[in-house]
């Protein structure tokens, strides 16, 4: 999956939580500025880590059912998860550089786990 | 594979349009006279600015020193009348609050919370007061209760009740959008009074869901895993205990505000930004003047020079000129 894939609360657990790759989960929603200036960094990040994580993006206006099980109160909020289980979360848009280091550091941990 | 897939992001959310010659950040005196020099010099101008009491200008009280000017006014009131004069070369001016940059792209990006802007140039003009401590409790709860942006996150406090810390237009202005929200705004200003234009003064007094707290500062952001309580104290009274679910950061300091340039550009030990003799940072066509720079001296018509200086340099950098040209004759 070369790029991020919208995922709503329905298909929540069986694409994020059932998956077999890492999972970025960036709940966001159109309005707010700071989703704005992560998406392209994470359109890139889908593109580059292609077949090694997935990006998965929650609109938060439309589906907030797992925003709230996970106590999101701002956006963007970055999960990192594998195999159902969260590893790592950002709070607030990180500059590209920042983020694709934790991008790496979070796909180390997971190698490790494995 | 059936991943129920919600809706694209359509283009129209990322929020961009056109590509402006110049984007100028901060609408003070610095900002504002640059951009009567670029507009002025035919380049199409965006200047993104907090408000009108953002900066240390606009809540001046009286200025008395500015040349040219023998009256005595108010700063809001000098910095209107360089805005309007800037407007009358076309200028546009937008409210916003720049959250990230791209500087180094050969076309920049601006990111506000109401959108992207792009251009070919950017001079930085956010002036120096930015907060250098943070309040207990503040960094270990953001993201829990505790947020710089209401627009970003009101939703998720509805008929809950939160506070509001700060004394600017910016800080009202979002107090009044959460408002739509939560079931009451505790507003914490740390001053005796507000800073602000007067309507937004009122329209916060007279909102039914405000409670305004008048010379109270902000000690603790109190919780666990979530924002539970804020402690404060309110000036001849004993410290207080209020619970709130979100706390809502506009308080001012006295440090450059750069936190929005993310490592882009070199700065100071104190914090101040590292320019050239037109005002000119390491990063080709990004410029920076006013109360940001080391060695400034604060005065309103130093700023305004060096936003002079800089929007005659933008001018030179885009028609790819050797040396700066002054217009004598317009």
């Amino acid at each position: 999956m070369n790029e991020p894939v919208h995922v709503t609360d329905a298909a929540f657990e069986k694409f994020v939580l059932q998956s077999t790759l890492p999972v970025i989960v960036d709940f966001w929603a159109p309005w707010c500025g700071p989703c704005r200036m992560v998406a392209p960094i994470l359109d890139r990040i889908a593109k580059e880590q292609d077949g090694k994580l997935i990006v998965a993006k929650v609109n938060t206006d439309e589906n907030n059912q797992w925003a709230i099980k996970y106590g999101v109160q701002g956006i963007p909020t970055l999960f990192f998860i594998a195999k159902g289980k969260v590893v790592h979360k950002q709070v607030g848009a990180l500059p590209e550089p920042n983020l694709k280091d934790m991008v790496s550091r979070f796909l180390e941990s997971v190698t490790i786990l494995n | 594979m059936d991943l129920n897939v919600a809706k694209q992001i359509k283009p129209a959310d990322a929020g961009i349009s056109i590509i402006y010659d110049v984007v100028i950040i901060g609408g003070g005196p610095a900002g504002a006279t640059a951009a009567i020099y670029t507009s002025r010099a035919g380049l199409s101008t965006l200047v993104i600015d907090k408000g009108l009491t953002a900066g240390a200008l606009g809540i001046t009280g009286k200025i008395a020193n500015y040349p040219g000017v023998f009256e005595e006014i108010s700063g809001a009131e000098l910095l209107e009348r360089m805005r309007n004069q800037a407007r009358s070369f076309g200028a546009e001016f937008i409210s916003d609050k720049v959250i990230g940059t791209d500087l180094l792209s050969e076309v920049k990006t601006v990111f506000g919370n109401a959108g992207n802007y792009i251009s070919h140039a950017v001079i930085i003009a956010t002036g120096s007061m930015g907060r250098g401590t943070h309040i207990k409790g503040e960094e270990e709860l953001l993201g829990h209760g505790v947020s710089y942006c209401a627009t970003c996150d009101a939703a998720f406090f509805r008929n809950q009740e939160v506070v509001v810390a700060g004394s600017s237009d910016e800080a009202i202005e979002e107090a009044l959008f959460l408002t739509r929200f939560v079931s009451r705004v505790q507003f914490f200003c740390p001053t005796p009074e507000l800073k602000a234009p007067q309507h937004l003064i009122d329209e916060l007094s007279e909102n039914p869901k405000v409670t305004l707290y008048k010379g109270a500062s902000l000690r603790e952001i109190k919780g666990q895993t979530r924002v539970e309580a804020v402690r404060f104290v309110q000036r001849g009274q004993p410290e207080q205990i209020l619970p709130v679910t979100g706390a809502f950061i506009y308080l001012q300091g006295g440090r450059p505000i750069t936190d929005y340039l993310q490592g882009q550009l070199e700065t100071s030990p104190t914090g101040c930004l590292v320019v050239d003799s037109e005002y000119q940072t390491a990063i080709p066509r990004v410029f920076a003047v006013g109360d940001l720079l080391c060695n400034h001296i604060k005065q309103a018509v130093v700023a305004a020079g060096e936003g002079a200086v800089a929007g005659i340099a933008v001018e030179k950098a885009l028609r790819g000129r050797k040396q700066m040209l002054v217009d004598w004759s317009k």
